[in-house]
């Protein structure tokens, strides 16, 4: 999944060092997404995985996305 | 006839919902091919249709009571604001794009350009931006890109934008082989801030762009290239810029005119409006979404909505959003 996640994020910021995201990575302080390149994330989720965000997606680290959709699986 | 509709969002204007209907009322009445998708307030909008007129066949209203305001998070508003205005017009134009020409809207920016992302993404995934096209010193039209929708670019995401404008200018005007500028500080492939000294070379190499080099701010609008790409932040301080710089110049032949006692110096008053009052020229567009997407300046009157309906009608017609004759 992880590597799934990966490769969605370099989908939203082409310049995403792939070897540098682990579980602990922070979507905004460490990857710098802006809100667009979140909600551009949370949109390649829902494609990739077939889930739903009804609400903003307020994920802080790739862990909780990890959780998540382990979750809704 | 041929008939072009488009949606537009009463709601998010500064001057109220009002100015945006009175819009649309006159839009109409100028031209006989548009179809007009109204979301807002149904009680006010049934007045105006009654105090204006308007044509109730080419009429279509979608009941909305609820603003993304600009304090709200741009991401949580178009997530959680199911109900306003936006989120509608969005929604009605997804639903049935292939009857869309495109949607106006003077509300939130930030949730604008969620909204295109979230309801009108292409499938390659590209991220928008936004543009404006702005009237050049070589009788032509320069594509600024982008004005204010990614503050801090990376490089990939100014190669983009330079790609989106450059598509865009050569559907708009056939311009065969756009011509890309960087804005910079110095014309040298050497000036620049970081990211521009980064972005120059990839935007050289890569052979499906004209690139010309560095644009500096005073020939933002020489007609030396008609694409100027630059982070949201620069683009939108030229934007802001050459209004107010224009408004001063403006301002100051109103005053020598009547100081003068010559009445003929409003004529060419007149000519810089139609060329520099951005607010009535129309407004900017989302790039990089399946529709188009313009927004109007939050201050934009009943001429602004005018002006970007006859943007929308012009580009459904294959042709560009201003001509020469718009600004004459």
């Amino acid at each position: 999944m992880l590597e799934r996640l990966k490769k969605l994020m370099q989908g939203v910021d082409p310049e995403v060092n792939l070897d540098n995201i682990t579980l602990e990575t922070r979507l905004i302080d460490d990857l710098h997404f802006d809100s667009l390149g979140v909600m551009m994330l949370a949109l390649a989720i829902e494609d990739e995985f077939n889930v739903t965000f009804d609400e903003p997606m307020n994920f802080l680290t790739v862990k909780d996305v990890v959780d998540y959709l382990e979750a809704h699986k | 006839m041929e008939q072009y509709k488009v949606v537009i969002d009463t709601l998010g204007s500064d001057k109220g919902p009002e100015a945006i209907i009175l819009g649309a009322a006159l839009a109409l009445k100028q031209f006989p091919e548009l179809f007009v998708t109204l979301v807002g307030p149904q009680a006010l909008i049934d007045e105006k249709i009654l105090e204006h007129g308007i044509d109730v066949t080419r009429l279509k209203v979608i009941p909305a009571e609820e603003t993304i305001v600009n304090t709200d998070h741009a991401y949580e508003g178009i997530m959680a604001k199911t109900e306003a205005s936006l989120t509608k017009a969005f929604k009605e134009v997804a639903k049935d794009e292939e009857n869309y020409v495109g949607m106006m809207t003077a509300g939130n920016s930030g949730a604008i350009l969620m909204g295109s992302f979230r309801y009108l993404r292409t499938n390659s995934f590209t991220r928008p931006c936004m543009a404006a096209i702005m009237p050049n010193a070589a009788d032509g039209f320069t594509c600024l890109v982008d004005t204010g929708a990614t503050i801090d670019c990376t490089v990939s995401q100014l190669h983009s934008f330079a790609k989106l404008g450059s598509e865009l200018m050569s559907k708009l005007y056939g311009i065969e082989s756009p011509r890309i500028g960087l804005l910079s500080n110095g014309a040298e492939p050497t000036k620049g801030n970081a990211l521009g000294k980064e972005t120059f070379p990839v935007l050289a190499a890569d052979s499906t762009l004209n690139f010309v080099g560095n644009i500096e701010g005073n020939r933002s609008l020489s007609g030396d290239c008609d694409v100027l790409v630059c982070d949201g932040f620069a683009g939108n301080q030229v934007l802001k810029n050459t209004e107010g710089t224009a408004a001063k110049i403006i301002k100051d032949i109103v005053v020598l005119s009547k100081t003068r006692n010559e009445p003929k110096y409003m004529e060419v008053v007149d000519y810089l409006m139609k060329r520099y009052d951005l607010g009535a020229l129309g407004g900017g567009l989302v790039l990089g979404v399946r529709k188009l997407v313009i927004k109007a300046r939050g201050n934009s009157d009943e001429r602004a909505i005018v002006s970007i309906a006859r943007m929308l009608i012009n580009h459904a017609k294959g042709g560009a959003f201003y001509t020469k004759k718009d600004l004459k």
